[in-house]
């Protein structure tokens, strides 16, 4: 048990998809040779087979208390990094020929193969957006799992991270992972995965996935800070939920569940008794607890439309997005990260002479409505 | 059994799988049993290999010899696989290790415990001629003390794995490695994973050397 528990929410109801998210930490993290394939954050579109392919039924976790085996995901289930004719395309077309970009060889799978197909059939169809990076689990499966303790959760943030100077690429924790957010780098012959962004955090800066989404749908902060987003949506509200809660794992990565419209008769009349994500689909992805969690929100959301006021829909909403990060709100821009990095951690700044800050999108301000009236 | 001593050849000699002499020593055929299930550390590892086999291998030659300054280990055992680096998750290198007392009564089969260090000099497929030696105090707790002292030499024709693993007798460090010299005896144990089988860390095949290891005199 770490002192404190550092945690992220999502809200699901505002995630489009885009992947700016999976960009951000791909560009920060994962762009050293070996590392081609890996993408500590993924969306993928649910319902869907996800990233590896069919990760949920690869086991792993715990169940009634005991470590249940679980499978190492292949390369071609988690999709390699394809290889483009990029250079055909933009130099060496003949005249009159044109050259399509396309993947060299034929790929059968990757991060993001099942986009868009969701379930159900017309014209009840649904899906929704499912973004996933390391749960920084509390009971965490991967550390349980290492022979050499080479995984560590650190007592200040209890942030799961490799100690790649001990793995030795047994690749245990690859299988007790149950959510397979664990990679294998063939180069450096060791386990990686989500660190949660610790450098940033080390600094006060939120997570890259986190500050540059886009939608404002990721909180962060500590669980236990009281005056901060993660606690009320988590513990005050109850309507963030963790995702699989029955792998045992206590994950400390939660998500506001989505929101489900009512589903349409034969006729086309839309019918309120009947929900359009089947209520035993969103259990099985998110345990019992998302009914009450989707009552909560509804409740609050006809408040807000009634004019009344209600605390749980302005911290979803977001209006003022820094304080969606629980005080670690340190804008990345203003942090010398070669000086960080050398005091505590010298990954911040790692022998590409990267950087853990920057290469961000300032964010655009939103107005909180109430204020101009 | 004995490390013997051998005239006038050097490192390279020692290393050689084809070098005369290794025909002149007969090789100790050593028993291998899987690790016990109970010995892994992780509940993880232990529900997983609790129903599936390993320890495939069964068997091991082993010989040994010095020249006064180094000594070299030549194992040799089935295996129809021949697992380097097949590139994908699941796929593991094939490897062996030996196992030595670094000082008198330190418990080999357990890799050691805590004060009682075992040295453990390793080569894994992948690897190749980089050889690791290693030092434990317990399961769990191996640690690579440096990559420069031992070193490989691997062929794998016929369904057999053919390697030696070689080192300076004597090695100037603090850490717990076992000192070798003429006529000092230690115990000793061979390790070996088959990397098809999935097999690496405390899922291997072991053989328990049922003597001492002697290092023999030179003259
Ligand atoms: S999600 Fe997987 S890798 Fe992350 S802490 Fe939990 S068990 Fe470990
Ligand atoms: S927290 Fe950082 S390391 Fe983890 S997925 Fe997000 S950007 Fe990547």
């Amino acid at each position: 048990m770490s002192k404190r528990q550092i945690s992220m929410v999502l809200d699901l109801n505002k995630c489009i998809g885009c992947n700016t998210c999976s960009i951000a930490c791909k560009t920060l993290w994962t762009r050293d040779e070996g590392m081609e394939y890996m993408w500590w954050n993924t969306v993928n579109t649910l319902p869907g087979k996800g990233t590896p392919k069919n990760w949920e039924e690869m086991g792993g976790g715990f169940r009634d208390g005991k470590a249940k085996p679980g499978h190492i995901p292949s390369r071609d289930e988690f999709g390699e990094a394809w290889a483009f004719n990029y250079t055909e395309v933009f130099e060496g077309g003949k005249k009159g020929k044109g050259s399509h970009l396309q993947p060299a060889g034929k790929p059968e799978w990757g991060p993001n193969w099942d986009e868009d197909q969701g379930g159900g059939s017309y014209p009840n169809g649904y899906s929704f957006y499912m973004p996933r990076i390391c749960n920084h689990c509390s009971n965490a499966a991967c550390l349980e799992a290492c022979p050499r303790n080479a995984i560590e959760k650190r007592s200040e943030d209890g942030i799961v991270t490799i100690n790649e100077d001990r793995c030795r690429g047994y690749r245990f924790c690859m299988s007790a992972c149950p959510y397979k957010k664990i990679y294998f780098n063939e180069q450096t012959k060791t386990a990686q995965k989500c660190i949660f962004c610790f450098p940033r955090i080390d600094q006060g800066v939120a997570p890259a996935c986190a500050r540059q989404c886009p939608g404002r749908l990721r909180f962060v902060g500590y669980r236990d800070d009281e005056e901060a987003p993660i606690w009320k949506l988590v513990e005050k509200w109850k309507v963030a939920i963790p995702l699989h809660p029955e792998y045992g794992t206590e994950p400390n990565v939660f998500y506001v569940p989505p929101l489900n419209p009512a589903a349409f008769d034969e006729n086309g009349n839309i019918d309120e008794s009947k929900p359009r994500i089947p209520d035993e689909y969103l259990i099985s992805v998110f345990g019992p607890q998302v009914l009450d969690s989707l009552k909560i929100l509804k409740a609050e959301m006809a408040k807000r439309k009634a004019g009344e006021p209600s605390e749980l829909m302005d911290i979803l909403i977001a209006y003022k997005w820094e304080d969606n990060f629980g005080g670690f709100d340190r804008d990345p821009q203003t942090i010398d990260w070669h000086m960080a990095g050398n005091e505590a951690h010298p990954i911040a700044d790692d022998s590409n002479g990267r950087f853990a800050g920057s290469d961000e999108v300032s964010p655009v301000k939103i107005i909180d409505p109430r204020a101009n009236a | 059994m004995k490390a013997q001593y051998i005239k006038n050849v050097d490192l390279k000699q020692l290393r050689d799988l084809k070098s005369d002499f290794w025909k002149k020593i007969q090789p100790n055929i050593l028993p291998m049993n899987p690790t016990p299930v109970a010995m892994q550390p992780t509940q993880a590892i232990r529900s997983e290999w609790e129903s599936k086999p390993y320890g495939l291998v069964k068997e091991v030659s082993l010989s040994a010899a010095h020249n006064g300054r180094f000594v070299a280990f030549r194992l040799e055992w089935t295996d129809p696989n021949q697992d380097e680096n097949r590139h994908d998750n699941s796929i593991f290198s094939d490897g062996a290790a030996v196992m030595l007392a670094s000082v008198p009564g330190a418990p080999v089969t357990l890799m050691g415990a805590p004060g009682m260090p075992v040295n453990i000099l390793y080569w894994r497929a992948d690897e190749g001629e980089q050889g690791r030696n290693i030092v434990a105090e317990g399961i769990g707790t191996s640690r690579t003390v440096d990559q420069e002292m031992v070193v490989c030499t691997e062929q794998w024709a016929n369904n057999t794995w053919q390697v030696i693993i070689a080192r300076p007798l004597k090695i100037d460090t603090k850490e717990g490695i076992a000192q070798l010299s003429s006529g000092k005896e230690m115990a000793y144990g061979v390790v070996i994973w088959n990397g098809a089988g999935g097999e690496r860390a405390g899922i291997k095949s072991y053989a328990a050397g049922g003597d001492q290891l002697v290092i023999g005199e030179a003259g």
